[in-house]
């Protein structure tokens, strides 16, 4: 207390007696004194009263005050991640997110606000609307004129136009959504798939529904971000330095596929149109690979549905029968008795089969499809010709063991894990459930089941030296970071030798072969100026009704590789109950003479001379 | 006095001592307080109108303070000092409470400006976006093959090739035949932007090959009714030839051409790497090459997602 001593004091000591009268100013000081005197209590109590409501803010009512602030100032702010595009090998997006708002209002309170002039205003509503959007304004009147709290007008509507129509009419409110797009339309909708909005979560999210869109979901949808942050009251100004915590949005990561766009749409046009001129069931399919490396180059089913409206579409065409479905492959599955006679040595090409018109296995007669009497095929012939008798002929040397191994090694029955949801592993009856006819369907394609891509992956092993690449659809993923990830090169199977392989593509070029006498059942396959090797294939479907083979609706089948000589590319094709008389070959030669021109395929220089199908 | 025990000697002595001034005080002074040794100042002041004994006094205190405290100066100095020293704080606040109020004012008009930058990004992004939407839509192949089928093109199916030997000499392979126009796919679903409207130029496909539709190439000198007719009548290939040339010629033009016409660079590259995989075969070293006599013809029947395109 350093602080000078009360006034009042010092001039009673200080100052003497003779100084100025103190009389009058005793009293006032006396009532002054009681006055601060009242004063300090008063001080005193209001500071105690101050003391208590403190505490009582303090320790007692700090939580729901603290609470009640926060609910006033601080805002969610959800930060959405975008979901990766899809794009086709080039680079070229096949599916990608955009941003739009969805319109969405109160019609209870433009009711309420609006009173005896609501009719008129929600017409003039509904009408710029509809004008805005392309929506029927009178669906839209509807909409407004509902005794609802809560209508969407509009789901996807361009951020612009969406803003527009607020600034013209407040009672619309904005709500965020993504829109997927896919500029091809229907293009490789059956590989892709669709993503539509799932409000169910906040917010909501693009989700996958269909194909890749949904098998790939995790990877390409990302995970949303939050921040937390204050913000002026009614507004969404964020008061600066008042972030709390925040979490980044991870956009989704890229998916590049193996399809080449161009390639897709010839495919998808070409099996379109075949379908619709045969009359082919809808899970009618063709793929194509890339011989090397067993990449899908185009994987097409026989209509395919819009992916930006997938509920227009009936639920048989939101597939992918390419890879769901399953069918028997035919005289296509002769392949499988060719390598295993070559590799093993059982046959050689050239060699003579006495070849009845028909062949006795267990209680089964097995006919040709063209009625003769004994002929003498070579094994190059039986192949061309496919005749069912010389090739069950063929198999009985083989074995049936060496026949269930190559089965194996061609990749029937697993799957191929090429990467989209739904494979089907397809079916070959386990050796031992067989019966004394089965090794008489088997060898000529009936009893066991395939999907295109099985089917196509065989012939991928004869194109490519013998060493089957299981297909594959993804080419890499690329995170948002950039980081580009390309998934491992499947294991190769090594199915027959590279030079039993070039003896089958030999072999297989008599399929395409138009000499007289000398006709391979598939020259409608056939390129002008270049080889092309395959197999034609039909195969009886079953009638569900007698559970027996049915004699009028057929798979029809093909699979080849082109060129012959060096093949790049195979194409596998199956047709589901077409007309009668129909073959795929013609579509086999549309596709080839397609990649041909597209990647300047050299012509043939060389080509194998005609061969010798059957002794005269 | 344990904090006491820790100072220096030194420290100890300077405490003793002014205890020492301070008893002494009392005694020159019984009615002052301990106050008036630290305070002297503020009694040093008034001096003069004090009795001349009281001044003494005073004075003589002041010098036993300063022999004993040692070298002191007299405290009216500090008054300036510390008024200043008070000025100087309050300046420092008030300055200091300016460039708060000024910060957090501008802090606010940044995040406002923040907000409006904020917007003009996202009203340019999104601007960014459509623009982009647009141009994959157009870019997609359903849309390109559209646009050229508008245009006129036909995709070729069975082009026929000519494979120039070694020697020069031509050989034709394949037979060329008219590129038939058919209807255009009905695969593509039409592209919809999001407020469902088409984007870009509406791309109606035209199913036949029309003169009218092919811009530029159109012979002024040809009717166009006449083409029309023609077009209507026959063939496409009639309508894809711009000259009213007869029926055999204008076959001739269109059958022959391939995508490939559109780049002949295209065909000397085909040629090398044919040659190049087969050099013993030296009567089918096969270079291809496309006989397209006119050159607009050939863009007419090029194959619209052709590789060449690109």
């Amino acid at each position: 207390m350093t602080t000078a001593p009360p006034r009042p004091r010092a001039p009673r000591i200080a100052v003497p007696a003779q100084r100025r009268p103190a009389p009058p100013r005793r009293r006032p000081a006396a009532t002054a004194s009681r006055r601060l005197r009242v004063g300090r209590v008063l001080l005193v109590a209001v500071l105690g009263i101050a003391t208590l409501k403190l505490v009582v803010i303090q320790s007692f009512q700090a939580p729901d005050l603290n609470a009640a602030s926060a609910r006033q100032l601080l805002t969610e702010i959800p930060l959405p991640a975008e979901r990766g595009p899809i794009l086709d090998s080039a680079g070229k997006p096949l599916a990608f997110s955009i941003e739009a708002n969805a319109l969405v209002t109160n019609p209870r309170t433009i009711a309420r606000t609006h009173g005896a002039g609501t009719t008129e205003y929600v017409t003039r509503m509904a009408s710029a609307i509809g004008l805005a959007t392309g929506q029927d304004p009178a669906a839209l009147q509807a909409l407004l004129t509902a005794d609802k709290g809560y209508v969407v007008l509009a789901k996807l509507v361009d951020p612009g136009v969406a803003k527009a129509v607020q600034d013209q009419f407040p009672e619309i409110a904005l709500e965020r959504r993504e829109s997927r797009q896919y500029p091809g339309g229907s293009l490789a909708a059956n590989v892709i798939g669709s993503a539509t909005w799932d409000a169910t979560d906040t917010p909501g999210k693009l989700t996958g529904r269909i194909g890749l869109e949904s098998s790939q979901d995790n990877l390409l949808s990302g995970s949303n971000g939050v921040r937390e942050v204050d913000t002026a009251e009614g507004s969404s100004a964020e008061i600066p330095g008042s972030v709390r915590y925040e979490r980044p949005a991870v956009p989704g990561s890229t998916l590049q596929l193996t399809l080449d766009s161009d390639l897709q749409y010839t495919v998808q046009r070409e099996l379109s149109a075949f379908v619709a001129k045969t009359g082919a069931k809808d899970n009618s399919s063709a793929v194509v690979l890339d011989v090397a490396t067993g990449k899908v180059r185009a994987l097409a089913t026989g209509t395919t549905f819009d992916p930006s409206n997938p509920g227009a579409s009936p639920a048989n065409q939101l597939g992918n029968a390419a890879v769901t479905s399953p069918y028997e492959p035919g005289s296509v599955n002769k392949i499988v008795t060719m390598s295993a006679a070559i590799e093993y040595g059982v046959a050689q090409p050239g060699d003579v089969l006495d070849v009845p018109g028909s062949i006795r296995v267990a209680d089964r007669t097995i006919n040709d499809a063209w009625k003769h009497g004994l002929q003498h095929y070579t094994l190059t012939g039986v192949l061309a010709k496919s005749s069912n008798v010389g090739t069950i002929m063929t198999a009985q040397k083989v074995g049936p063991e060496r026949f269930a191994d190559m089965l194996t090694r061609f990749g029937l029955g697993q799957k191929t894990g090429v990467g989209l949801p739904g494979e089907s592993p397809g079916s070959v009856p386990p050796m031992a459930t067989w019966s004394g006819s089965t090794f008489g369907n088997l060898p000529i394609g009936q009893g066991l089941s395939m999907t295109v891509l099985q089917m196509a992956g065989m012939y991928q092993a004869v194109a490519n030296n013998g060493l089957r690449i299981p297909p594959r659809i993804v080419e890499a993923t690329v995170s948002p970071d950039g980081a580009r990830t390309v998934p491992p090169a499947p294991a190769g199977v090594q199915v027959v030798s590279p030079q039993t392989a070039a003896t089958l593509r030999t072999m297989l070029t008599a399929v395409t072969q138009d000499e007289h006498n000398q006709r391979g059942t598939g020259p409608a396959a056939a390129v002008p100026g270049y080889q092309a090797a395959g197999k034609t294939g039909t195969a009886q479907q079953v009638n569900a009704a007698c559970g027996c083979y049915a004699s009028s609706t057929y798979w029809i089948t093909f699979a080849g590789m082109f060129p012959a000589q060096d093949p790049r590319y195979v194409i596998g094709i199956m047709l589901d109950a077409p007309a009668g008389g129909t073959s795929a070959a013609p579509l086999f030669h549309n596709i080839a003479t397609y990649l041909a021109q597209r990647d300047h395929i050299p012509l043939t220089a060389n080509p194998t001379p005609p061969q010798m199908l059957q002794l005269p | 006095m344990s904090a006491r025990a820790d100072r220096t000697v030194a420290d100890r002595q300077l405490v003793g001592a002014v205890h020492g001034a301070r008893s002494a005080a009392r005694t020159a002074a019984p009615r002052s307080t301990a106050r008036t040794a630290t305070i002297p100042a503020q009694r040093g002041a008034p001096s003069i109108e004090r009795g001349r004994a009281t001044g003494r006094a005073y004075a003589r205190r002041d010098d036993r303070l300063r022999k004993l405290v040692g070298g002191r100066a007299p405290r009216t100095a500090p008054t300036a000092g510390r008024a200043k020293f008070v000025l100087l704080v309050m300046g420092l606040l008030a300055v200091g409470l300016i460039v708060t109020l000024w910060l957090s004012t501008a802090a606010a008009a940044d995040s406002y400006r923040l907000q409006d930058a904020r917007v003009a990004a996202r009203a340019l992004s999104e601007q960014s976006e459509q623009l982009r939407r647009e141009v994959m839509a157009m870019d997609a192949a359903p849309a390109l093959a559209q646009q050229a089928a508008a245009l006129g093109m036909v995709p070729v199916q069975d082009s026929a090739r000519l494979v120039v030997g070694p020697d020069g000499a031509v050989t034709l392979v394949g037979t060329p035949k008219a590129a038939i126009a058919t209807a255009p796919p009905a695969l593509p679903a039409p592209v919809v932007a999001p407020n469902g409207t088409t984007p870009g130029a509406s791309t109606t496909a035209t199913p036949t090959a029309t003169p009218t539709a092919t811009p530029d190439g159109a012979d002024p000198n040809t009717p166009t009714a006449d083409a029309a007719a023609a077009a209507g009548a026959s063939a496409p290939t009639t309508a894809a030839t711009p000259t009213p040339a007869p029926n055999g010629q204008a076959n001739r033009t269109s059958t022959t051409a391939t995508p490939r016409a559109g780049a002949p660079t295209s065909a000397p590259a085909t040629s090398a790497a044919a040659a190049s995989r087969t050099p013993a075969a030296a009567a089918n070293a096969a270079r291809s090459a496309t006989p397209t006599p006119k050159p607009t013809a050939a863009a007419r029947t090029t194959a619209p997602t052709g590789g060449t395109a690109r």
